[in-house]
């Protein structure tokens, strides 16, 4: 249907423009490249370049044609066959207007070899050679070049009814990835073994979306509604995960003499959700999304206001399921969004902007029903099972003011105050809200005396309350208690260790200064200069023991030089030097 | 000096500066009230290079104002006609006052164009003609190609697309306007939507929802990513592990006696079965490893782990 709408529309304007008096512009460029590594092997030299042995031709042209209030424009590139990107433009009177492209490119990812990855824990019995945890590894197919060609249709078109008042619109965006990408398949507490194997990459985004403006003359409404699918092809995939062994010997030990096997497999089974089965992996869930928005602007005193009200489910409506877990509830997420803002003139020469924003986010909860710990085993039997309370439930704020005020033509100066606060319900334990805040201020002034010269310096500056952190990760919380083995336990396991990480240490700033200044010179319309300079810093002090820091300096100079209408020389240094004083979190525990 | 005072100094320093550049300032020029209309033809006989690349404008095919469609933008002409004085006519391009309503929206009053009356990009810039070429036939009327006129002022963004892992803009496969509503947008740094869901826009595969969740994922992409371009691999801001562990501990095999020395596992002091042979060596090589080998469903994933709690994201 959408193929003959373009076709439809192509004729459609090919014989008003064919008939009557038109203008028609091109152009073509040819050029090609040759490339012969000549061992077939094919290196990740740049995460866009595909590369293949062989002559290439490439490709570029540009054709359009006008007549009066039609218009064609057709325009492509071509590099290889991995490589391309067609368009064409299309406006019959002043009725409609349309546009469709396509694009494919491909995308390198690359092969991570597995031989970095070692993990040692303890000698062999009679300690003298190592032993213990030694994670082993197999790359099923080194030489299959991992990455994805990437496919991209758009088409919009919009239908402005006689009367001109309403416009209808629709358009449509498929994207395509497919290709192949590493798996590595991770059993390191079975048998320590992983396996790195290809799979293919086959996803699919459809996205659908309609839409009505109409001028109404005191306000302008408009609605749209919008339509997206993603499904995976891939598939479905599976993969045999080892039966528990000792972390010591890393397999189910028999005793030469006696004949009696160990109890490894039932004691180390007893820790893990599966092992000696068959499981399904790298399995993609089918999600639909549907969203609903409503805008209206009027004309309110003397300014404008703006309001939008968006409504958006999104569902998981393939999950995959798992024998071993019983999960409980539906995967839903509901959104409301609120915004509006208001512009009026303040004054003489001032404008004042007032902005607003309330989202609401619903993630709906789930019961996660896992298999008992150490099920049967002294001080096991530990219910495990939880409520997954999702950090994306939340409650967004936002607000800003902001004056312009411009007595002169060469001189302006702009203030803007706002604030932002999340509220998560539930992050990380129930009932426990964490609320980040902040404070925003921005100063700035142009100095713009003729087009020759202007001159921008602007400051900003960010004062965030409690910025993001993944509450239960990082670090032990100081006192936060003594760990004592539970009931018939011989220790203290590693997973009441990880009860005790609760501690709120942030690697996100809760200062952020940002100064950036530029001008830019251009006495005559042959040369232009260009200088700027960003530099932004952030802190947190709130954790100055721990001194983190991230700044940014980039300083910039470019020169413009245009001789005549068909020479244009430009010429542009920038240096971005960006450093961060992190934090890293550290192993505190004996396994 | 505390930072304090160094602000306020700072703030003085740009009041005080501001001022004095206000008092020195020319005025604008918004033509002479005693002005009247001449037509368009009589524009024509001195600005004949205009004229000509005007035909095929898009001004000069819909506009319906026949005969004055000069005047229609730039107000009457009479005075400046006589007095030969560019001063004494409108000019959009110099005359411009981002603290008024800018005179191209009169007509652009549809949706996109009537965010930027409200937005920090739009003040940003001197107005449409920092990037439209008004009387000219180019595609959108603009003065260059999108993208280049973009970084001709975010130079540090044209930077970033220039390392080695990036967004495909330099390989023409995608636009700042594919991100970013130029004439406006609601959102922080004039994105077309709030981040997280502008990213998800095209990497659906990562939205979900999931069962099992990755708490920075919900909150931002910008947390682990930076969207122009990066030194390490997928655009992440650091390489792995280095970015896990700065929110993570790496796991205890890799890393304890790196720390510490020889180690002996404190729940058994006298076991040299249960400690002293993690080595340096283990803690170098954990720093060469990558968390998302093993932990590959890192943005969310339905299906349960191996390990209790089912969490761990490797399926």
């Amino acid at each position: 249907m959408k193929k003959l709408i373009c076709v439809l529309l192509v004729f459609g304007l090919v014989l008003p423009l064919s008939a009557q008096e038109a203008t028609t512009n091109w152009s073509l460029g040819v050029a090609g490249n040759y490339t012969a590594f000549g061992d077939g092997y094919i290196p990740k030299v740049a995460e866009y370049k595909y590369y293949k042995d062989g002559f290439f031709p490439e490709m570029k042209f540009n054709w359009n044609r006008y007549n009066g209030m039609n218009k064609i424009q057709l325009n492509g590139a071509y590099y290889n066959p991995k490589e391309m990107l067609f368009g064409g433009d299309f406006r019959l009177g002043k009725s409609v207007l349309a546009d469709v492209s396509y694009k494919s490119f491909y995308r390198n990812t690359q092969l991570d070899l597995l031989e970095n990855i070692s993990a040692r824990e303890s000698l062999n019995r009679e300690g003298t050679a190592p032993g213990g945890k030694i994670l082993s590894h197999e790359i099923q197919n080194p030489n299959e070049q991992l990455g994805y060609q990437r496919q991209e249709i758009e088409a919009n078109l919009k239908f402005l009814l006689p009367g001109d008042k309403i416009t209808l619109r629709a358009s449509h965006r498929t994207i395509m990835e497919d290709g192949k990408m590493q798996h590595v398949q991770n059993m390191h507490c079975a048998s320590c073994h992983l396996v790195s194997r290809p799979l293919d990459v086959k996803n699919k985004t459809q996205s659908l979306t309609a839409g009505l403006d109409a001028a109404l003359g005191v306000a302008d409404l408009s609605y749209e509604v919008n339509v997206r699918k993603f499904i995976s092809d891939a598939g479905p995939y599976s993969a045999y995960y080892d039966s528990a062994g000792h972390p010591g010997r890393g397999y189910i030990w028999t005793d030469p003499n006696t004949g009696a096997t160990s109890n490894y497999y039932v004691e180390f089974g007893s820790r893990l959700v599966y092992h000696g089965e068959d499981v399904a992996i790298a399995a993609y869930p089918e999600t639909n999304k549907l969203s609903h928005k409503i805008t209206a602007k009027s004309n309110i005193g003397k300014g404008r206001l703006l309001l939008q009200y968006q409504n958006t489910t999104l569902t998981n409506d393939a999950q995959l399921a798992d024998p071993n877990v019983t999960i409980t509830g539906d995967l839903k997420v509901t959104a409301n969004n609120l915004n509006g803002n208001y512009s009026t003139p303040l004054m003489e020469n001032t404008k004042l902007i007032l902005a607003g924003k309330y989202r609401r986010l619903e993630n709906e909860d789930l019961s996660i029903d896992n298999p008992d710990w150490r099920d049967n085993r002294p001080g096991g039997d530990i219910d495990l099972d939880y409520i997954r309370y999702s950090s994306l439930t939340r409650t967004d704020l936002e607000g800003s003011a902001k004056v312009i005020y411009q007595p002169k033509r060469s001189y302006r100066l702009t203030a803007l105050l706002g604030f932002n606060s999340v509220e998560r319900d539930n992050f990380p334990i129930e009932g426990a809200n964490f609320k980040t805040d902040k404070t925003m201020f921005e100063l700035g002034v142009r100095y713009r005396p003729t087009g020759k010269f202007t001159g921008d310096l602007k400051y900003g500056l960010e004062n965030i309350d409690n910025p993001f952190s993944p509450v239960d990760q990082m670090f032990e919380m100081y006192g936060r208690g003594t760990l004592m083995p539970t009931t018939g336990a011989p220790n203290v396991y590693y997973w009441q260790r990880d009860d005790l990480r609760y501690g709120n240490i942030s690697n996100m700033p809760a200062m952020v200064h940002n100064i950036k200044a530029t001008v830019k010179v251009q006495p005559n319309k042959k040369v232009k200069l260009d200088v700027g300079l960003n530099l932004k810093k952030g802190s947190n002090d709130t954790q100055k023991e721990l001194d983190f820091q991230q700044t940014t300096m980039a300083p910039n100079l470019g020169l413009t030089l245009i001789p005549n209408d068909k020479v244009n020389f430009f010429a542009n240094y920038t240096y971005v030097k960006q450093t961060q004083n992190g934090l890293a979190a550290v192993a505190l525990m004996d396994g | 000096m505390t930072t304090k005072s160094l602000m306020l100094r700072f703030l003085l320093a740009l009041t005080v500066f501001g001022f004095g550049i206000m008092l020195t300032s020319p005025v604008f020029a918004t033509g002479d009230e005693k002005a009247k209309k001449i037509g368009d033809s009589e524009c024509v006989d001195c600005h004949e290079d205009i004229a000509a690349s005007f035909a095929q404008n898009v001004h000069k095919i819909y506009g319906d104002d026949a005969g004055f469609l000069c005047e229609s933008c730039h107000g009457p002409g009479s005075v400046h006609a006589e007095e030969e004085d560019a001063t004494l006519i409108f000019n959009p391009k110099r005359d411009f006052n981002s603290a008024k309503k800018s005179i191209c929206l009169d007509c652009h009053n549809g949706s996109q164009f009537e965010s930027a009356f409200g937005t920090a990009h739009h003040e940003a810039a001197n107005g449409c003609s920092d990037c439209h070429t008004v009387h000219s036939t180019a595609e959108h009327l603009l003065s260059k190609p999108a993208n280049q006129l973009c970084q001709d002022c975010h130079t540090d963004v044209k930077a970033q697309f220039m390392l080695p892992s990036h967004h495909p803009v330099e390989e023409g496969m995608m636009t700042c306007q594919d991100c970013h509503e130029v004439h406006g947008g609601d959102n922080k740094y004039a994105m077309s939507s709030d981040s997280r869901e502008l990213c998800l826009t095209c990497h659906a595969a990562k939205e979900g929802p999931f069962v099992f969740e990755h708490d920075p994922v919900n909150e931002d992409c910008a947390i682990c990513h930076s969207p122009h371009g990066t030194t390490a691999n997928n655009l992440l801001s650091q390489s792995e592990p280095a970015l896990c562990m700065s929110c993570h501990p790496m796991h205890f095999h890799t890393t304890l006696t790196a720390m510490e020395g020889t180690f002996q596992a404190p729940l058994f002091p006298n076991d040299p079965n249960r400690g002293g042979t993690t080595t340096l060596d283990g803690f170098k090589k954990g720093m060469l490893t990558k968390c998302t080998q093993c932990h590959n469903a890192i943005h969310g994933s339905d299906v349960p782990s191996q390990g209790i709690g089912s969490s761990a994201l490797t399926r």
